[in-house]
């Protein structure tokens, strides 16, 4: 009756670090560097298109193909032996690359072209990306990248909570957060989950203390060192790790 | 779809994570754990599992223990944090070295061997670990192909019948062959280690699928469907699931879904087969009336059915059918209370997705969907925007099932002992007035009276206490009495009682009270609205109930909170039946040491279900 269950069920579809991915991917095996290369795509490809479709001003489709066939170039590429494993930050190598992949007009005509035919590389059939119009393609790449880390430290908060059957912490958070300013007050949250208001209070402040952590724990997965992480963190949200 | 986070939510998040308020558990562990991280040893998930509600291990130990880092790795990991680093790692004690001497020889007599093969099996890594053992990725070498190996760790009283069970279910379980179903491949045991192998499968749990894909309806509605058709599968073969949640419906990087643990309930589950005193229970939150009766033998087909429809639920609400703060409450909301049709939550679901959903969820098993396979059917009409075979149940009828259930309730019991039936019949000429049962009663503030020695413990409804009968019979444990004292149903003891929270919930009139007088030192009372279970979270005052004829109450403890839930009165909400309150404990202290002393006492096995549980029909 446990919320979890254990059965396999604890498997991820993420090896343990994408950096320990990425080192793994310095392979001549084949079928270990594809699987490499969808691994990331499965990670990474919200952010990735949103940048390739606001710097490029491509069609949703074309767009589609390009993040697909980055990938895979990447993983083709000599680029990540060239990275240096013991200090770097993923999302600055992976805009690097992804820059540089771009900068060959001729690679991705003909990316598109294959793209256009065939999928190699599945990513998502349905994703909605906001209305990037007149914004900097890097902040676009930084706010995407952001969001992801944001919307899986909120998963990994929820996962937390119920497994220590603390549904209505979270519920409480997301109530209170989820909506929009003003939309919602303790008083109402209160009523909701029948707790009082200083209940509310100190869920609240229990949520958003973990909700740093584990969002640190997180952005930890894309960095190599205390320094990347400090400096990561500083970058996307505006504030050093505890 | 509430899957997906609105720019509100995630400019609240992004505010949050920016907050300087600090976000250490503890410093020294956060640091550890995150150079784990970064060290590629394991991932935030994994780091999470780890530590999760065990606050109190130091993280180097645990993460030894769970297998993700050895001994040896552990020293050279903390070797490098050293210089920002005064203290003892793990005991705190002032030192140069990151690990004081007796904790670097503490560490490595931690080694655990990581196993490197098991039985035929080669163990690769370690994908994660559960309350019942490891989960590893291995090897079969014969067949070479890839399996998910999942141990229980034998030895701790484990039970022979119960592994046996566990062996037989497994074998049972591997009959099942379905794509969307989880292969079990064999149970077996390799010196005092018992294991199942079963297919490795690259996916995630459907919520979590959900937090981080954030797919349309459409195609969420698509991997419920084809869940339900590989339940039907195994329902085929005369399998039933018995415990369908999101976390035991993975979903693969194409979006397919995968069943696990089909037929292994017993097996997997901790609540009926391996429970050991103080484990935390989770919350049956998919789980259908019938199952939470305990009525094992009406529970067939349709009670995965239900399931099926408490996860269609969440998918378009967001939340699952019943939520409340604890198991008992769930249990009571499940009994007597309808879903919130979704579209009163979400305007957005669409009509005919509400309506599979409640008819899949409800009560009386013959009104749900027969099969699965109907559900699935009615699920893909929906996708192929046929009309659907389901018809909504119209407000009348609900109203009037609402009255029956609520009759079949309080009606029969005319002279019930514990409170909250008390105050349910009590609180019955009011509910007619107030025309519904199930008013929130918010908590209200305590109030501080004072009085003299001792404390007292008194029931009030309307500013009248009644129920002489209640009193014809004392209540004795201890140094506690109970009578009636100027029309007050008074319970006395010698205990000092400093502080008593009452943290309330009700689904009685808001004008039922228990009040609750604690003297000595602070002098204090607290109104409790009543709610029917008899369950209360009270600070580090733990109260329990117990009668002649209930079989069991539960104790949980959790971050410094001491809950009890009771079954006395999900027992008295479906029975009708008058009790005898013959025991009453009340104990303060810190609550590891209320745990210890009386977890076991309260953890009175349940042999079956109470005498009498058989007399309730629901409806009448």
């Amino acid at each position: 009756m446990t919320e979890d269950t254990t059965a396999g069920g604890v498997a991820r579809q993420f090896p343990s670090t994408h950096w320990s991915l990425l080192l793994d991917a310095r392979t001549t095996d084949v079928a270990k560097r594809r699987r490499v290369a969808e691994t990331l795509a499965g990670s990474y490809w919200k952010p990735i298109y949103t940048y390739i479709r606001v710097r490029w001003a491509k069609s949703n489709e074309d767009a589609k193909d390009l993040t697909q066939g980055f990938f895979l170039w990447m993983i083709e590429s000599d680029l990540l032996s060239r990275a240096d494993p013991r200090r770097g930050r993923l999302r600055g190598l992976l805009k690097s690359a992804l820059d540089h992949y771009l900068s060959n007009d001729e690679r991705r005509q003909a990316t598109l072209k294959r793209g256009g035919e065939q999928p190699v590389l599945r990513l998502g059939d349905s994703f909605e990306v906001p209305d990037p119009a007149g914004r900097a393609p890097d902040a676009v790449l930084v706010e995407s990248w952001k969001s992801e880390m944001l919307a899986r430290a909120l998963a990994l908060l929820e996962q937390g909570y119920r497994r220590e059957g603390k549904v209505v912490h979270f519920e409480v958070f997301r109530s209170y957060y989820m909506s929009d300013p003003g939309e919602i007050n303790y008083k109402e949250v209160a009523e909701r989950y029948r707790i009082t208001s200083v209940d509310v209070s100190n869920y609240l402040m229990d949520a958003k203390r973990r909700f740093r952590a584990v969002l640190t724990d997180v952005v930890a997965e894309t960095v190599r060192t205390e320094q990347d992480l400090a400096d990561e963190m500083k970058d996307l949200f505006g504030e050093s790790p505890p | 779809m509430t899957g997906s986070l609105t720019w509100a939510a995630l400019a609240n998040l992004a505010k949050i994570a920016a907050a300087s308020e600090s976000s250490s558990r503890d410093e020294a562990d956060d640091r550890l754990g995150r150079v784990a991280v970064m060290r590629g040893y394991l991932g935030a998930l994994e780091l999470q599992d780890v530590r999760g509600g065990r606050p109190k291990a130091w993280l180097g130990d645990l993460l030894v223990r769970a297998g993700w880092l050895s001994p040896d790795q552990l020293l050279a990991l903390l070797e490098t944090l050293k210089p920002d680093w005064t203290a003892c790692w793990r005991c705190r004690a002032e030192v140069v070295a990151s690990l004081c001497g007796p904790c670097v020889e503490a560490v490595k007599a931690l080694a655990v061997d990581e196993p490197k093969s098991l039985g035929k099996y080669e163990i690769v890594r370690k994908i994660g670990s559960g309350g019942m053992g490891s989960v590893y990725e291995a090897i079969d070498p014969q067949l070479n192909r890839k399996v998910a190996l999942k141990l229980l760790h034998a030895g701790e009283g484990a039970d022979h019948r119960l592994i046996e069970r566990f062996r037989r279910e497994a074998q049972n379980a591997a009959r099942l062959q379905h794509s969307n179903i989880v292969t079990v491949y064999e149970a077996g045991e390799a010196g005092r280690t018992s294991y199942i192998a079963m297919e490795l499968v690259d996916g995630v749990p459907l919520s979590v699928w959900r937090a981080r894909e954030r797919p349309s309806l459409r195609e969420a509605v698509r991997v419920i469907e084809e869940a339900a058709r590989a339940v039907q599968a195994a329902h085929d073969k005369g399998i039933i699931h018995r415990d369908l949640k999101p976390a035991n419906i993975l979903v693969d990087r194409h979006g397919r879904p995968h069943l696990l643990d089909f037929g292994l309930s017993h097996a997997m589950d901790t609540d009926h087969g391996m429970t050991r005193p103080g484990t935390i229970l989770g919350t049956p939150l998919y789980m259908p009336p019938e199952q939470v009766r305990g009525d094992v033998r009406q529970m067939d087909a349709r009670s995965d059915v239900y399931a099926l429809g408490a996860v269609l639920y969440e998918v378009l609400t967001g939340r699952p059918p019943f939520q409340e703060a604890s198991a008992i409450e769930i249990y009571t909301k499940i009994l007597t209370h309808e879903a919130t049709p979704p579209r009163r939550i979400d305007k957005t679901v669409p009509r005919d997705l509400e309506t599979v959903a409640l008819r899949a969820l409800e009560k009386d098993p013959e009104r749900r969907y027969a099969t699965a396979g109907a559900l699935a059917d009615d699920l893909h009409r929906w996708s192929e925007d046929e009309p659907i075979e389901a018809r909504p149940v119209s407000r009348i009828e609900r109203l009037v099932r609402k009255a029956v259930r609520y009759r079949a309730i309080l009606l029969p019991s005319s002279a019930a002992l514990i409170v909250g039936l008390l105050v349910g019949i009590l609180g019955l000429s009011s509910l007619k007035k107030n025309g519904r049962l199930g008013d929130d009663v918010s908590a209200l503030p305590p109030l501080v009276e004072g009085h003299g020695v001792g404390w007292k413990l008194s029931f009030t409804i309307n500013d009248r206490v009644v129920y002489p009968e209640l009193v014809n019979g004392v209540w004795r444990h201890e140094a506690i009495t109970a009578r009636v004292v100027d029309e007050r149903f008074v319970l006395e003891g010698e205990g000092p009682i400093s502080e008593v929270r009452w943290l309330a919930r009700a689904d009685f009139p808001s004008n039922a009270q228990l009040i609750v007088i604690g003297h000595a030192g602070e002098n204090l009372t607290a109104r409790l609205p009543i709610q029917s279970n008899g369950m209360a979270v009270i600070g580090d005052v733990l109260v329990g109930f117990a009668t002649s004829e209930t079989g069991y109450n539960r104790v949980r403890a959790r971050s410094g909170q001491v809950e009890l839930s009771s079954s006395l009165g999900r027992y008295l909400l479906e029975s009708g039946r008058t009790l005898v309150l013959d025991r009453l404990w009340i104990a303060r202290g810190k609550p590891e040491e209320l745990l210890a002393r009386y977890a076991e006492r309260w953890m009175v096995q349940s042999a079956g279900p109470p005498r009498g549980w058989d007399s309730w029909h629901a409806g009448g």
